[in-house]
């Protein structure tokens, strides 16, 4: 029993006590921005649909990314881009998608966290009253649990597509062969010597790393070996299928597994030495 | 300012707990954050991480309950076809329909038009193999085609009509 209560202590010290550096979530709130304009902009632009519903859901969804990227009342905007998205998901079968969910979920965990502290609007203004009043710059540290909430849903979405993996037709290597044959038809594959063994070594491979990233990326000395393989994976996905921004959003969120204070300093080292002309 | 390490920040954050319970009004409000925020993260854990077992395992329906099913059925219906003519002498003589069909000459054309799929998909390519290689061949097709369990016989030795 004591040990079960340590372990929820420390769960919750590790999830909801985490006050560090507010820079990789300000990273993620305008990375996240640039996704969803990315996936929803062409779609949302006013000539798409003209009726009045389409363009007031189109202001409002170009207003509050707009200010989610720019950093004035982000949280705000954040949470209000989540529900933005949210209602035709859930409400109208629309863009139901993984790749749409992921986007949407952690549009709102970041709303949970401070982002608005760094690389914002806000900070700027923030440092400008800062600097008239005489006082020290604000701190870039609030508490980051959403970033956890990031982390944890990283977690299982590779343990889940890792899990949905486990049966024979996909560790044979057959379900990759049947994507070569759906998305590169026009050569006979078949021909070609060690095809279907190099297609089971990739499927063998990506679950077996997917089964590691939902875990490894916890763990310091894992993660530094795991994440350039899980970059690796990912890019290969996104240059091999059409998965449009599910890869640039895993990367991104990848910030989530890496200590705040590390991409803080790492990014203060970057500047060090510049002098202003 | 510089960013405190995680064990520091844990520290801290029990220190300003400590702190705050000195004030009993920014305390009453620091104690219904927490909780606030335990409940909130306890519900989010339970639906992102629940979803996928109740949508995986149990096979249970539902749009706004997450699942991660990538390329779930992509790539299901897609055939493998071997096209050959039967000579009256025994002999088989193989044809690369891609070839025969002009298909490698559009390579850049989207897949879906390069793709054949299901039995139906086989038989329309056979139609224009056998306007290629005349009504008198015996031409024949061995087809596979992509399930979930894996590729599974289509026809074997059809005569194409």
């Amino acid at each position: 029993m004591k040990t079960l209560l340590r372990f929820v202590q420390r769960f919750y010290n590790w999830g909801l006590c985490y006050y560090d550096s507010t820079r990789s979530v300000g990273l993620i709130r305008i990375g996240l921005a640039l996704l969803i304009w990315s996936r929803w902009g062409g779609e949302l632009i006013f000539c798409r649909d003209i009726r009045l519903s389409a363009i007031l859901y189109s202001s409002a969804f170009f207003i509050l990314t707009g200010l989610m990227c720019i950093g004035l009342w982000a949280r705000a905007a954040s949470i209000g881009t989540a529900i933005l998205l949210f209602i035709p998901f859930a409400m109208h079968r629309l863009w139901v998608h993984h790749h749409t969910f992921l986007l949407m979920i952690s549009t709102l965990f970041i709303a949970l966290t401070p982002c608005d502290r760094s690389y914002s609007l806000a900070r700027w203004l923030a440092l400008r009253r800062a600097l008239k009043s005489g006082l020290p710059p604000p701190p870039e540290v609030g508490n980051l649990w959403g970033l956890r909430l990031i982390a944890i849903q990283l977690s299982i979405v590779y343990f889940w597509t890792a899990y949905e993996k486990l049966y024979w037709g996909f560790l044979s290597g057959a379900r990759l062969e049947h994507l070569v044959y759906n998305y590169y038809a026009g050569y006979d594959y078949a021909s070609v010597p060690g095809f279907s063994a190099l297609c089971c070594i990739a499927a063998i491979t990506t679950v077996t790393l997917e089964f590691l990233l939902s875990f490894g990326l916890y763990l310091p000395k894992l993660r530094k070996y795991l994440m350039p393989a899980g970059i690796g994976l990912h890019a290969l996905f996104y240059v091999l299928l059409p998965i449009r921004t599910f890869t640039l959003t895993m990367i991104l969120l990848y910030l989530a597994f890496i200590p705040a204070a590390s991409v803080h300093r790492f990014i203060d080292n970057m500047h060090k030495g510049y002098e202003p002309a | 300012m510089t960013p405190v390490s995680q064990d520091q920040s844990e520290k801290t954050a029990g220190e300003a707990a400590a702190e705050s319970s000195d004030l009993s009004g920014c305390s009453e409000r620091h104690k219904l954050v927490s909780i606030c925020r335990a409940v909130a993260f306890t519900l989010v854990i339970l639906y992102i991480g629940l979803g996928p077992f109740y949508r995986q395992v149990l096979k249970g329906k539902g749009d706004a309950i997450p699942a991660w099913q990538m390329y779930f059925g992509r790539g299901i219906g897609v055939c493998d076809v071997e096209f050959y003519i039967r000579h009256p002498d025994g002999r088989i003589e193989y044809i690369d329909h891609f070839k025969t069909l002009g298909y490698d000459k559009l390579l850049n054309v989207h897949h879906h038009s390069r793709r054949i799929r299901w039995a139906k998909g086989v038989l329309e390519v056979g139609q224009h193999m056998r306007e290629k290689v005349g009504e008198t061949a015996d031409l024949r097709v061995n087809a596979r085609i992509g399930t979930r369990e894996g590729w599974k016989p289509l026809y074997v030795d059809k005569r194409i009509e």
